[in-house]
Order: structure tokens, then sequence, then C-alpha cells
């Protein structure tokens, strides 16, 4: 299991369709991170970068939570084997999380993985927002 | 006739969680105002030109949250796929697990306005489910209309 999910990993690394990349992402979040999560006296560039920040990660946490409660589900109704929805449960999935500590998860990330900053942050949700809020996938 | 059974079986549970899935919540974010967000940047051609300061940044914030639903949507098909080319996919258990989690979780590949088009159409012939959260929709207005391909 633990080799399915770190090879599954290791081919998202390289995913990048994704427009929007950790490094595009990390230069829309910081400055509003910097500000003390407030507009203002941020320009309106740096508030319409904001604005990207927050509404891309909400995006991903939200489809994260989504897919977190479609696979309780499906646990609960005893349908599919638990070790495979803990295949999906830790790559694409994810609690409740607020956004703010999501933003400084994120930027903490990209400031500590500057090699990565070419590829889609989708491919470390995981890192960064299900291994801090995971989702619970009971035995 | 216990593959009709079966079938039977299957669409009754996808229609379970989507319905769980639908009631997971209002929140900060529901359709009302994602529509709001949204129609007015394809009313204007999916261009921020002649906007005013508010309406670029309610077609930044469309465009951004709706980026991430459908990105996320792909990665999961592209995820789907490998993990099935693996051999993840065995086939056992009374129901076809992929299939499950492709319907509820993934999408194929979609340009961002037509991902808005077809958010924004389905918010226009569901006004009463403007309250609920717009990512609780992704099966809907996504999925259904770009479905993730899933290897033979």
């Amino acid at each position: 299991m633990k080799l399915l999910i770190t090879t599954l990993t290791m081919i998202f690394i390289s995913f990048s369709t994704s427009a929007v990349t950790v490094g595009d992402l990390y230069k829309y979040c910081k400055p509003y991170q910097n500000n003390g999560f407030e507009f203002n006296n941020l320009g309106t560039v740096q508030i319409q970068n904001a604005l990207g920040c927050m509404f891309y990660l909400r995006g991903m946490i939200d489809r994260g939570r989504g897919n977190c409660i479609v696979l309780e589900e499906m646990n609960k109704m005893n349908v599919i084997d638990t070790n495979k929805l803990k295949v999906f449960s830790n790559l694409t999935a994810n609690d409740k999380a607020p956004l703010n500590p999501i933003i400084t998860s994120f930027i903490n990330y990209a400031e500590n993985n500057t090699h990565q900053w070419k590829y889609s942050p989708l491919s470390y949700a995981q890192d960064f927002i299900s291994k801090k809020f995971p989702c619970k996938i009971k035995e | 006739m216990k593959r009709i059974f079966k079938l039977y079986i299957f669409k009754l549970t996808i229609l379970s969680l989507t319905m769980i899935f639908i009631s997971f919540g209002a929140s900060a974010y529901p359709i009302k105002k994602m529509y709001q967000y949204c129609k007015p940047y394809q009313n204007n051609g999916f261009q921020v030109k002649s906007m005013d300061a508010k309406g670029k940044i309610n077609a930044l914030t469309c465009v951004s949250y709706m980026t991430a639903i459908k990105d996320l949507g792909f990665y999961n098909c592209t995820l789907l796929n490998q993990a099935k080319g693996m051999g993840a996919d065995d086939q056992t258990g009374p129901f076809d697990t992929f299939e499950m989690v492709k319907q509820t979780m993934a999408s194929g590949k979609a340009g961002i306005n037509a991902v808005i088009a077809s958010f924004n159409k389905f918010a226009e012939n569901n006004p009463d489910k403007w309250v609920y959260k717009s990512a609780s929709y992704f099966k809907e207005f996504l999925s259904d209309v770009f479905p993730c391909k899933l290897d033979k």
C-alpha cells in the first residue's frame, strides 16, 4: 500500500497540466501573508494576486473536503475495500480546513521546496493540505 | 438478472453519494455568490478589459476557484488512470470501484471558460440550489459534462 502511494506520488510530482505553478502561487500568496492576511496597504496588483491565491487554495480545500466526504460515505457503505479508499484519500482528500493556515502551510512548503516551483501545486496538496488536515477513513 | 441488480445498486450508491455530498453544507462560497462573480465575466466574452475594478476582482475570484476545481478533477482522473495501469483496479468486490470514484471525484480535461459556462448554466437551471457550496455540484457541472475517461 505504501509503495503504491509513494509511486503514485512520484508520478504526480511531474504532473503539470495546470498553468498555475508552485512558484506562481507563492508569489501571489506571500505578500498577503506578510501583510497579516489583510488587504490594507497592498497595491492593486497585490490585492488581485492575493485573491488569486485565496480562491485557488479555497477551491482545492473545498474539492478535497468533498472528496473526503464521498470516501467516508463509501467506507460507511462498506462497498469498497478500505485500503483502496486510503490510496485515494491520501492523495486527493482532506478534512475541513481554514484558509489562512493553509496559505501559511503552502508558503512554508514552497519555501522549503524551491526545486519544485515549476510544478503544479496540485501535486503537493497532500503535503500542505492533506497532511495538516487529513481525511480520516476509519478501519 | 444479477447484472441488472448490480447496476441498479451501483446507480443507487452513486445517487446516495451525490445526495450526501450535496448536503455537506451551505458555505461562504455558495452557488449564488459564485454565479454573481462568474456570470458578468461570461457576458463580457471571458475578457476583463472593459470591466470595472470590482468586476475584475469578481472575475478573478471566479477563475481562480473554478481553475482549482477543474484542475483537481483532472488530477484525480489522471491518478485513477495511473493507479489502474499499476493494477490497483483488481475488480475484486461487488462494485467497479474505479468507475464509482471516477463518477464522484474526477473529470476530464476542460478549458476554464467552458467550465465557467457550464457552471453558469447549471446555476441558472437550478436556482433552488443557490445556497449550497459550488464545489458540491462538481459532478453536475464538471464530471458529467467533461467526463474522465478511464483507459481500458
